[in-house]
């Protein structure tokens, strides 16, 4: 009995000692970070049989357990990586939206409105030295600002490398340091005693490792957890499988487990938040930066190459894309992928204007381009073929293009004041034209007999002497009979006027004639044997003033109807016609025109005719060039050649060094005139009208940019703050769960201090009762 | 709201409470500061987009501006410039009728040919002004002279050498305004109407067009005559034969008389002379040898053949019987078609272009007219200086045209400046809209803020005061 009661009273004791000590454990770390309280489960310990009644034997502790609920320590895991991985995603980019410095005055945006600005100022006076300086340091402070951007971009990349590297470092150290926590707590609920404390450091642990990486575990039998990432093992039952940052082929880190070929998936936490960042928002930036720079430098170089400078043209140029290897095999078609030319060549035409620097007289010259059949050696032969141009590519394969001397080149829109080139309309010598428009369907052996002023001549066609004898040009054809030693011996000569043939004499005045006498490719040519032609001793005077202004590049042929003498005879008429034969205009040139009088033929341009004869029974006709668009190939910008922008993305984009040397080389000029500003004009456009790459303004279109990133942060910005109040929340509701109340905990040890006090008051009633027995005896 | 609060959770919820309210107040302040209400894109996406397509457009109305700016003073100075010319040319159209007055004296009109030919000179400066760097009345081509002064022949040739392309300048989206004048349009004519002639030799059109620019001269000379040989008669050996074509010569044996046509009657001399010079009605002159006349009736028809030049050096022959002879000045290229048939007189005639000639050859022209006087007489003289006075005629409208159409542009530009000016303004506002900060709104949220920060504290300090400790023993 007496032991019993002590016992009891011991009991008591104990487990009001126990529940004590918890309490003050639980205060004491009322502030511990991740700190589950503790509870001492009580339990009345066994009772037993005694006096014929079972008798109770007091209070034991079964054990101190951790109030914790590991569904919600889960949500609140998977919770927190969702929010850190937004987090670094957000920091990334504000640091981003920091450098674009927009909306204020400080960033792209203002430059841009500089740029054209001083390209405004130019055009107004194209020949101020000082305002063509300013143009080209607009420009470049310009492309200063995109290489910065570019620049800032890549920094942010290396940046986040970094990053990903260290927080790598940081999941592998964790997941040691739960391997560690693992070890501890498998040996210490070795003997059925739950690791409390050691629960919580590893839980802790999981939470640092969750803003990390996502993770999920598996609780092994004693009391280790098997960590994985994306399915694959990071922390084992032996040990930690580390992970590392790698290259992939493409140069771009990958995440990998024990060095395996395997990239592993993070999506969350800040390892996966920064592989996004990297994967997704800055690609797409420098994506559309690169657009932008691109879309810029073709549009402005459209405009530039086609402009002249203040000299009215080139004597020699260099474009600054080469091809690469200089291989002259490549297709046109190819250059952009295989030889390294930024810009593709469209199908279109080149118009080349000639200028003889002594006298002032221009050739217009122009060439077909089909990029899928020319080659680069291709395009070379066909501007060799430009009378006094040479062009060749030098040893790092840029184009280079030089005109004979005394000549010079440019591309411009201009049009031909003297569009009577070889004087085959009115001119002096014996004009006989072909009916039929090229290509002309010749066959081998085809003859065509001429009379000439000194005999007559038949010239044989070959199949040799054609690229395509049944598609034959009029160029083609004229050179075989230049070349045909009979026609020449006859006083005989043809030239092409644009796809028609056209046979003169070789010399002028009324007593050269000639004759087409018969030949099986009459009708092939539209020839009709016994046309004849006389030579005249005035020459018509044919002179274009103005402007095309149309935006469709157009070929008209000049015809007169029927013969007379201009400014005499009544009702003499030139009919102009397209190269389809539609007719444009109708001029009246007969009695009552004053020679020399200009005349209206339609979208800006006007033609004048001296006094002379013009004879339409024989053919006689001239064609001339509306040009609005002079490289719709888009070869020149291609190349390179006379570009105001050199690179093709924004981190290479820059002024062309040619003219940073010299802002005075500047091609303002639109039509050849000193004191156009066309191109410039041109350039000017841009700031306001839609770029057909970009779908827009390329002002808007930066604008957009810039507007898409402002929307993405403040969307991540909100998915943060749900996210973080998310996990506020939760960890509140963990609080709630496993927190420490103080007062509550005070509560508590108030409760057991009395009930230790009752106890060993127990134990003293129980002492005296013993006494008491013993006094007995 | 929790079931189960702990003190740890109380100054979470006190400390995130603060942090929140801290922020907006942050944030208002930053508002208020700086003015604006989008600091970052992120502020308002759609606002930065809009707000910054605004700017450029803005800014795209400004370089227009100042590009209208920058040509104003062109056209200021080109008015001014054609205003003086237009001075000028009263000037010299007042010189010109006082000189047609009869009176003057050879030095008085010497005088007045010299100051014609000053103000022919001021105005060459006129059209060759620069202003900076390009040339005012070149059209397109700027970097030239747009005159240059020739001497062609026998008249002065003023060769215009800019083109007829007007420089243009962008002042708006789609709009352009040209700002200059072609040289050749304001200070000549180049469209050409009809051919005019003095005509005091009988030359006249012919059946083909005539080509050229300005003023030409035609020299006709007097070659042979044949039909002299009559009545021992024959031509002088002294030159001064001047009659083409057919002239009729009565010598009148009974009086000793002789007229050539319908001139006056001349009395000839004993003894009659080697060289006895007889005029015509229309004053030409036959040259006669009457020292082997027999002294009676005489009655034939004089033919004179002769030929023509247009530099008084070269002469070729010409046939008085086509309608259609070509006659071109190797000097200019200007091309004439002529009827010979009318023909009836040697000398010099003025052809003009009528057009398409320019103020500075027609006030040439005048003075060196009045210098020389002319080899056909007073009254052909007056022809001339007529014909020359109509060309100087529509030189002036062709200016005073010119200065309206610059007017015009003035008054274009000057409505273009107020239009962009407004529109930069307008635009101003609406990214002022979008952009700025309503101040008024801004400093309430501040104070809101300041007010909401200051309550969280107050009672997340009370909050965190509370716990059982305060009453146990």
């Amino acid at each position: 009995m007496a032991t019993l009661g002590l016992d009891i009273g011991l009991r008591g004791l104990r487990a009001a000692q126990t529940a004590l000590d918890t309490v003050g454990h639980n205060i004491s770390n009322a502030n511990t970070p991740g700190y589950t309280r503790q509870r001492v489960d009580l339990d009345t310990s066994h009772p037993t049989r005694m006096r014929g009644l079972l008798q109770g034997t007091g209070v034991e502790t079964d054990g101190i357990r951790r109030i914790t609920d590991a569904l919600l320590n889960k949500r609140i895991r998977s919770q927190v990586s969702v929010y850190q991985g937004l987090d670094v995603q957000l920091q990334g980019m504000s640091r981003i939206e920091d450098m674009l410095s927009e909306p204020g005055g400080n960033g792209l945006g203002a430059l841009f409105d500089g740029f054209f600005s001083s390209v405004a100022g130019l055009s107004a006076n194209p020949g101020d030295s000082v305002l063509r300086n300013s143009m080209v340091q607009s420009a470049s402070s310009m492309t200063d600002e995109f290489q910065h951007l570019s620049t800032e971009i890549s920094d942010a990349r290396s940046q986040n490398l970094q990053e990903l590297q260290y927080r790598t470092g940081e999941v592998n150290r964790l997941a040691n340091s739960i391997l560690n926590l693992n070890q501890e707590i498998a040996q210490a609920e070795a003997s059925q005693v739950p690791a409390n404390d050691l629960r919580d450091r590893r839980e802790q642990e999981l939470r640092s490792l969750s803003e990390q990486v996502d993770v999920s575990f598996t609780e092994q039998g004693n009391g280790a957890i098997l960590v994985s990432v994306s399915g694959r093992v990071l922390v084992g039952s032996q040990r930690v499988h580390e992970l590392s940052v790698e290259s992939n082929p493409q140069g771009e880190p990958e995440l990998r487990i024990d060095g395996s070929n395997v990239p592993v998936q993070v999506s969350g936490g800040q390892v996966g938040g920064l592989l996004r960042f990297r994967q997704e928002f800055l690609p797409t930036l420098e994506a559309k930066l690169d657009k932008l720079a691109r879309n810029m430098i073709l549009e402005v170089n459209r405009a530039h190459s086609t402009g002249t400078p203040e000299s009215g043209g080139f004597t020699l140029l260099s474009g600054t894309q080469p091809v690469a290897g200089a291989n002259t095999n490549e297709r046109l078609a190819q250059l952009v992928r295989s030889a390294g030319l930024p810009f593709d060549v469209q199908e279109g035409r080149l118009y080349v204007n000639m200028t003889n620097a002594a006298t002032g007289e221009v050739r217009v010259d122009s060439f077909a381009i089909d990029p899928n059949n020319m080659t680069v050696q291709g395009l070379l032969q066909s501007l060799n073929g430009v009378e006094h141009m040479n062009a060749g590519l030098d040893s790092l394969g840029r184009l280079n293009l030089t005109a004979d001397s005394g000549y010079r080149f440019d591309f411009s829109a201009r049009l031909d004041s003297n569009p009577n080139d070889y004087s085959t309309l009115g001119g002096g010598r014996a004009t006989i034209g072909t009916a039929a428009h090229g290509p002309y369907g010749l066959s081998n052996g085809g003859t065509l007999s001429l009379q000439g002023p000194l005999g007559s001549s038949t010239v044989t066609f070959q199949s040799s002497d054609f690229a395509d004898i049944q598609n034959a040009s009029a160029q083609e054809i004229a050179d075989v009979i230049n070349s045909d030693a009979g026609m020449n011996s006859s006083g005989l000569r043809a030239v092409a006027v644009g796809d028609r043939l056209v046979l003169q004499s070789q010399n002028e005045g009324s007593s050269e004639s000639i004759a087409v006498m018969g030949g099986s490719m009459l009708s092939a040519l539209g020839l009709s044997a016994g046309t004849l032609a006389g030579g005249n001793d005035n020459s018509v005077q044919v002179e274009a003033f103005g402007r095309y202004t149309g935006s469709e590049n157009r070929t008209l042929y000049y015809e007169p109807v029927g013969d007379g003498v201009i400014g005499t005879t009544p009702g003499l008429q030139i009919r102009v016609v397209s190269a389809d034969g539609s007719p444009v205009a109708v001029l009246d040139v007969g009695e009552g025109y004053v020679p020399g009088t200009r005349l209206s033929v339609g979208e800006g341009v006007e033609v004048s005719f001296g006094y002379g004869e013009l004879s339409g029974s024989t053919g006689e006709t001239f064609k001339q060039d509306w040009i609005a668009d002079s490289d719709s190939s888009d070869v020149l910008v291609a190349f390179g050649v006379n570009s105001f922008f050199d690179g093709d993305s924004a981190g290479t984009i820059e002024v062309s060094q040619a003219l940073q040397s010299d802002p005075n080389r500047i091609s303002y000029s639109g039509s050849g005139a000193s004191g156009d500003n066309g191109a410039l004009r041109r350039i000017l456009t841009l700031q306001q009208a839609s770029v057909d790459g970009l779908g827009a303004s390329l002002g808007d279109y930066y604008g957009q940019v810039v507007g898409d990133v402002g929307f993405r942060i403040s969307t991540t910005q909100s998915a943060t703050a749900v996210a973080e109040s998310l996990v506020q929340s939760l960890d509140a509701r963990r609080e709630e769960v496993s927190g420490v109340n103080v007062d509550e905990e005070l509560v508590n040890m108030v409760r057991f201090e009395q009930a230790y006090t009752a106890s060993a008051r127990y134990i003293q009633t129980v002492q005296q009762l013993n006494d008491t027995i013993l006094s007995i005896i | 709201m929790s079931l189960r609060p702990t003190q740890s959770s109380n100054y979470d919820l006190v400390a995130a409470g603060i942090k929140r309210n801290l922020l907006a107040l942050v944030r208002a302040q930053e508002q208020v500061s700086s003015g604006q209400r989008i600091l970052r894109p992120s502020d308002d996406a759609v606002g930065t987009s809009r707000g910054m397509s605004l700017t450029r457009q803005r800014a795209n109305v400004d370089a227009h501006l100042s590009s209208v700016t920058s040509i104003q003073p062109v056209l200021a100075t080109s008015t001014t410039e054609l205003e003086n010319a237009s001075g000028l040319l009263t000037e010299a159209r007042a010189l010109v009728l006082q000189a047609m007055n009869g009176t003057l004296s050879d030095t008085d009109r010497a005088t007045v040919a010299d100051q014609l030919d000053q103000i022919a000179e001021s105005l060459f400066a006129i059209g060759n002004t620069k202003f900076g760097d390009r040339y005012l009345f070149a059209g397109s081509e700027t970097s030239k002279p747009p005159f240059v002064d020739q001497r062609r022949g026998v008249e002065g040739y003023v060769q215009y050498q800019g083109d007829t392309n007007q420089q243009q300048v962008a002042i708006g989206r789609d709009s352009t305004v040209d700002i200059n004048l072609p040289g050749n349009q304001v200070f000549g004519g180049d469209q050409y109407r009809a051919t005019a002639y003095t005509g005091q030799t009988g030359i006249a059109n012919g059946d083909d067009a005539n080509y050229g620019k300005g003023y030409m001269r035609l020299f006709l000379r007097t070659d042979t005559v044949t039909g002299a040989n009559v009545g021992g008669l024959a031509m002088g050996t002294a030159g001064g034969t001047s009659i083409l074509g057919s002239h009729v010569l009565q010598v009148n044996g009974a009086d000793g008389t002789a007229q050539l046509g319908t001139g006056p009657t001349k009395l000839i001399p004993t003894p009659p002379p080697a060289n006895f010079t007889l005029v015509d009605e229309d004053g030409s002159v036959a040259v006669l040898d009457f020292s082997g006349w027999t002294g009676g009736f005489v009655t034939t028809t004089l033919v004179g053949e002769g030929s023509i030049s247009t530099d008084g050096t070269t002469y070729n022959p010409f046939d008085r019987n086509s309608t259609n002879i070509q006659v071109t000045d190797p000097s200019t290229g200007n091309m004439l078609h002529v009827d010979g048939t009318g023909v009836h007189r040697a000398g010099s005639e003025l052809v003009v272009f009528q057009g398409a000639t320019n103020v500075f050859d027609t006030i040439r022209g005048i003075a060196s007219d009045l210098r020389s006087g002319d080899s056909l007489g007073a009254s052909s003289q007056t022809t001339n200086l007529n014909l020359r006075l109509d060309e100087l005629t529509q030189g002036q409208d062709r200016l005073l045209n010119s200065l309206g159409k610059l007017g015009a542009r003035y008054e274009r530009l000057n409505s273009s400046e107020t239009r962009l000016r407004d529109l930069s303004t307008q635009l101003a506002g609406l990214k002022s809209e979008v952009m700025d900060v309503d101040l008024a709104s801004a400093v309430l949220e501040l104070q809101q803020a300041e007010q909401t920060l200051q309550l969280t504290q107050a009672t997340g300090a009370r909050l965190m005061q509370q716990s059982l400790l305060n009453y146990l023993g």
